[in-house]
This record gives structure tokens, sequence and C-alpha cells, in this order.
């Protein structure tokens, strides 16, 4: 039934066909009590996760970061550590010699330890001069 | 406006203390809305959940600029819209399960046996039609004519002026309603 071109009975139509549609859509997505109380706690669940989680990651990374800025902080701070240093002042060769060699015995590295060699030979040299023994 | 920003303090606080009882107050919609747009039960209910713990992560943005429901409604509405995009295999799911929207209908006793069958075809006819309508008019017809929302709260949900949605909105209609008389 047209009036002045507009189709009336189209319209109705359609207007039928729109509150059918409405209607599909809720009966269509209608769940029993169970569905709905399943999903909810899955989403809780999945908060619940999301709780422990989130929150872990940054403290973890910034507890690392933290780490490492202290640890190159002090270790700047030391600075090269430095070896002690034998007391020159003694005055006496035999004492000299004595702490030379047990600065070679203790920390020289490896790459001097053929002085000692020498350190034996002069302190041998220095017992038949004086009959004195080194310590 | 300060009834208005009592609502929002509320929503606020609710999505803060008590998220379960926001999933409860609009699980229901959020799900109606996701299997009305994908068409697919599973997927709707995946991204119910989805929903809600995006909404759970992002609570803290909520600016309560939309109530808490519109906001719900937008992230289900970019859920949607993402998954139809990414949706490859669209044909076969539609084959296989989309049939359920229309099988499910309204019994109601005022019509004869006849005059129900026919209107659940024609329905049926009308989700097949809205199927292929491009995503945006689609989503703007559905959330109007099957959740009927107002313009103004579809404008809020899809971040889009209401003109934009009424444009959708025509040509979405006008696409319906030839397919619907050719039919």
């Amino acid at each position: 039934m047209k009036k002045n071109g507009f189709d009336f009975a189209g319209e109705r139509q359609f207007e039928s066909d729109l509150e059918e549609f409405h209607a599909s859509a809720l009966t269509g997505t209608e769940r029993p009590e169970a569905f709905w109380a399943e999903q909810r706690r899955l989403v809780m669940a999945r908060v619940g996760q999301a709780q422990t989680a989130f929150p872990f990651k940054p403290a973890l990374a910034w507890g690392m970061a933290a780490v490492i800025v202290l640890a190159a902080v002090g270790s700047w701070m030391e600075g090269p550590r430095a070896l002690p240093a034998p007391d020159f002042a003694a005055g006496y060769d035999d004492d000299l010699l004595g702490d030379v060699k047990r600065l070679t015995d203790t920390q020289m590295p490896l790459a001097l330890q053929p002085a000692m060699v020498l350190v034996d030979e002069i302190k041998a040299g220095l017992r038949a001069e004086t009959g004195k023994p080194l310590r | 406006m300060a009834i208005t920003q009592a609502l929002v303090e509320t929503d606020r606080r609710m999505l803060s203390e008590d998220f379960e009882a926001v999933v409860h107050t609009h699980q229901q919609r959020i799900f109606r809305i996701l299997m009305m747009l994908l068409r697919d039960p599973d997927e709707a209910d995946a991204l119910t959940q989805e929903c809600f713990l995006r909404a759970y992560a992002r609570r803290a943005g909520f600016r309560g600029e939309a109530a808490v429901g519109t906001w719900l409604v937008r992230i289900a509405v970019n859920l949607a819209q993402d998954q139809l995009k990414s949706r490859r295999n669209a044909f076969w799911r539609r084959l296989l399960r989309g049939k359920e929207l229309e099988e499910q209908t309204v019994a109601d006793g005022r019509r004869s046996p006849e005059d129900a069958f026919v209107a659940r075809e024609r329905a049926a006819t009308l989700w097949a039609v809205v199927e292929r309508l491009p995503v945006r008019q689609r989503t703007v017809f559905t959330l109007r004519f099957a959740e009927e929302m107002q313009i103004g709260e579809i404008a809020q949900a899809m971040k889009l002026r209401e003109g934009t949605v009424k444009a959708h909105l025509s040509s979405a209609v006008q696409a319906v309603r030839k397919e619907m008389r050719d039919d």
C-alpha cells in the first residue's frame, strides 16, 4: 500500500523485522546462571593473577637495577685496591730484603717471581759476610 | 552536575574496590553485544572476559567521561572490531555456528505458529544482511536496534561524533531495508 510514493506496508514490515531482530538478540544470548557465575569466577581468577603478576615485575626490575647501581657506586668509591707498601724505612739491608721476600712470597705477581732467585742469592752473600742469620 | 560527579565517584570506587560487582552488573550486556557483533558464542565468552580484564588493568585511567557501562561497551566494541578484522575463517565459522542466534527466537503466544515462523525467518535474514555490512555500520546498527542504545551513548562507546553515528546508521538502515525488500 503506497501513498504519495511512501510504502506504509513496507515500512510497517521493516519495523516489525527490527522488533524481531531485537527480540532474537535478547533470547539468542540468554544463558543459565551457572554460565554467568563461571564467567565471573574466571574473570576474577585472572584478575587475581594479574594483581600478583603485575606489581612483581616492576619491583623485580627496580630491585635488580638498584643492586647494579649500588655495586657500581661501591666499586667506584673503593677505587683500585693498593698493595700494602713495604716499610723501606728500616735502614738495614737485611730488613729490606726481608720485606722484599715477604712481598714476593705473598703478593707479587708471577712475572716478578724470578726476583726471588736474586733475593736468595743476596741473602746468602750477606749471611757469608756478616755471619748473622737473616729474618 | 553534583549527581553526575557522585555517580562517577561511585563507578571509580567500584572499579577498584568491588570489581566483581562491576562484572556481575555488566557481564550479560557485554556478552550480548559481543555475541551480536561476532555471532560466535565461544569468541563472545572469551572476549567478555578479556573486556573485563582490560577494564581492570585500565581502571586507573577511567576518568568518568562516560558511565562505566558505556566505557565497558567501548572496550568490547574495540575488541570485537579487532576480532572481526583479524578473522580469516569467517565463512566457515558462519557456516558451522552462526545459526545459533537465528534458531533461538522468541516464543510469542500472541502469534500463530505460521506468523512466528515467518517472523523468525525474516529475523534470520536480517541478521545475515547485517553481517554483510561494513564493520562500523554493523556495530552502529546492532547497538541501536538490537541493544536499543541511544545515539549519544553509541557515539561515546565508539568515540565518534553523534553526526557520524547517524550517518553510519542511515547508510546501514538504507542497505538493510533494500536487502529486506529485495528478499
